[in-house]
């Protein structure tokens, strides 16, 4: 593979974090600079097919240093979808957007797995990976400590959690099994407590021994 | 390199320079100092000199014509450069595409001579209206041209190797500033002190602007025509270099 960088090229499309259009172009001047680069057959087709993927058609003229900070992550998608890539990589897709435009940006991920592709993506919002993500790598220090499903990750660490204020006011987490085990554990202590179902978040903590 | 897989990147450059060609900003920005200098030295202090049997303006004005494509050329490609590498990270995009190196150095190159033989045109206008008289020869296209080309290559250089865009001032003062007071922009070559003479004979832009004064071929301008091609050919290999072994 990494003999033959030029074909791995062709066959991934990536999505940086830092946003990397050209700000002084308009969203379709954007697309053929790049369809051109990458040789796509078909481009004004495959253009206008990409814009309606992201929503974005009605803003194919609009210079892009005019776009809000949501239509920019979803320019820069369509711009990695123009190659027809196998393989998506994201890196941090909706970092810094409004939970409501994060959503929506969800929605269009979702649109491109259905579509048969891989979509390979890094994030700092836990809950983005459990919504989105069919397998989860949990990275900790530079290394993966887990790769599963999310149903699988919650079964490793308990899929309930009691959580407890004690008398300083801290947080105590009790992983648990099941939910009679959570009962059991609740019936002993006093003060505060919620039954809940775990999260991915619980199970980061759980697995990284850090807090979020 | 595929034909054409330049394009692309030359493509990209022409749309964001026609955005700016229509500010009013970017045609005064390229046409306000050599029009000072036509005006100060060429019909001003210039007046009543002549250098070797023509007037003094007639000698100056191609001069500002090959210092003008030299600047134009260099600077728009370096400082774009530059800026697309480290602050605005489109630089990237080529990098991740599936172009060959000498593919981004002809696009950058040919879009960097396309701004300099723009600035060059709105030179020769301005003195045609301000003076009335430019001799264009064959050998003024050839030199112009092959000005545009390796300054645009320097750019290339500049632009890959700059770490921030105050470095392009930097490079700017050490080569392209001396070589526009020295070269034979405003005074021959053939006046300056004997030390500086020799320096400065081996300086690109001497060469363009003892070609882009020949009316007929002799020695001296098939000399030059051969250091330009010399340069041309250097800074490109150097330029595709860079671009080939670039890593962020």
């Amino acid at each position: 593979m990494t003999h033959d960088p030029a074909s791995i090229k062709g066959r991934i499309g990536v999505v940086p974090q830092e946003n990397n259009l050209d700000r002084e172009l308009s969203a379709f001047e954007n697309l053929l600079v790049y369809g051109l680069l990458h040789r796509v057959a078909g481009l004004q087709e495959k253009i206008s097919e990409v814009f309606a993927v992201v929503e974005l058609e009605g803003s194919r003229e609009r210079v892009v240093q005019d776009f809000s900070g949501g239509m920019k992550r979803r320019l820069l998608l369509a711009r990695a979808l123009l190659t027809d890539p196998e393989v998506l990589f994201l890196d941090e897709p909706t970092i810094g957007l409004d939970p409501q435009i994060r959503r929506q940006f969800w929605d269009v991920i979702r649109k491109i797995g259905l579509d048969g592709r891989t979509v390979v993506m890094t994030t700092h919002y836990i809950e983005e990976a459990e919504v989105l993500c069919d397998m989860v790598g949990i990275m900790s220090k530079g290394r993966m400590v887990a790769l599963d499903s999310v149903p699988h990750l919650k079964k490793l660490v308990g899929e309930y959690v009691v959580d407890a204020i004690n008398d300083e006011g801290r947080l105590e987490q009790h992983m648990c099994r099941d939910r009679r085990e959570a009962d059991t554990i609740a019936s002993g202590i006093q003060g505060r407590l919620t039954i809940r179902r775990s999260s991915l978040e619980d199970v980061f903590v759980k697995l990284t021994g850090a807090r979020i | 390199m595929t034909i054409m897989s330049w394009y692309p990147v030359f493509l990209r450059e022409m749309l964001l320079f026609r955005r700016k060609l229509f500010r009013v900003g970017y045609l005064f920005s390229a046409m306000v100092v050599p029009v000072i200098y036509l005006v100060t030295f060429g019909l001003g202090l210039g007046r009543n000199v002549d250098v070797g049997g023509t007037s003094y303006v007639a000698y100056l004005l191609p001069g500002l014509v090959a210092m003008s494509s030299m600047n134009n050329s260099y600077s728009w490609v370096s400082s774009a450069l530059t800026l697309n590498r480290h602050y605005f990270k489109t630089f990237q995009v080529f990098v991740l595409a599936p172009v060959s190196p000498s593919a981004i150095m002809v696009g950058e190159v040919f879009a960097g001579m396309v701004k300099g033989l723009f600035a060059s045109l709105l030179i020769i206008a301005a003195g045609f209206l301000f003076t009335g008289t430019l001799v264009i020869t064959p050998f003024f296209f050839v030199a112009l041209l092959v000005n545009c080309f390796l300054f645009a290559s320097l750019g290339v250089i500049t632009g890959m190797l700059a770490k921030s865009h105050e470095d392009t001032s930097t490079y700017n003062n050490f080569f392209i500033l001396p070589m526009a007071f020295f070269c034979g922009t405003f005074i021959p070559v053939d006046r300056l002190p004997a030390m500086l003479k020799t320096v400065v004979t081996i300086l690109p832009l001497t060469h363009t602007n003892i070609l882009i004064r020949k009316a007929t071929i002799d020695s001296q301008g098939l000399m030059s025509i051969a250091v330009l091609f010399f340069y041309a050919v250097l800074f490109f290999s150097i330029g595709t270099s860079l671009i080939r072994n670039y890593s962020e």
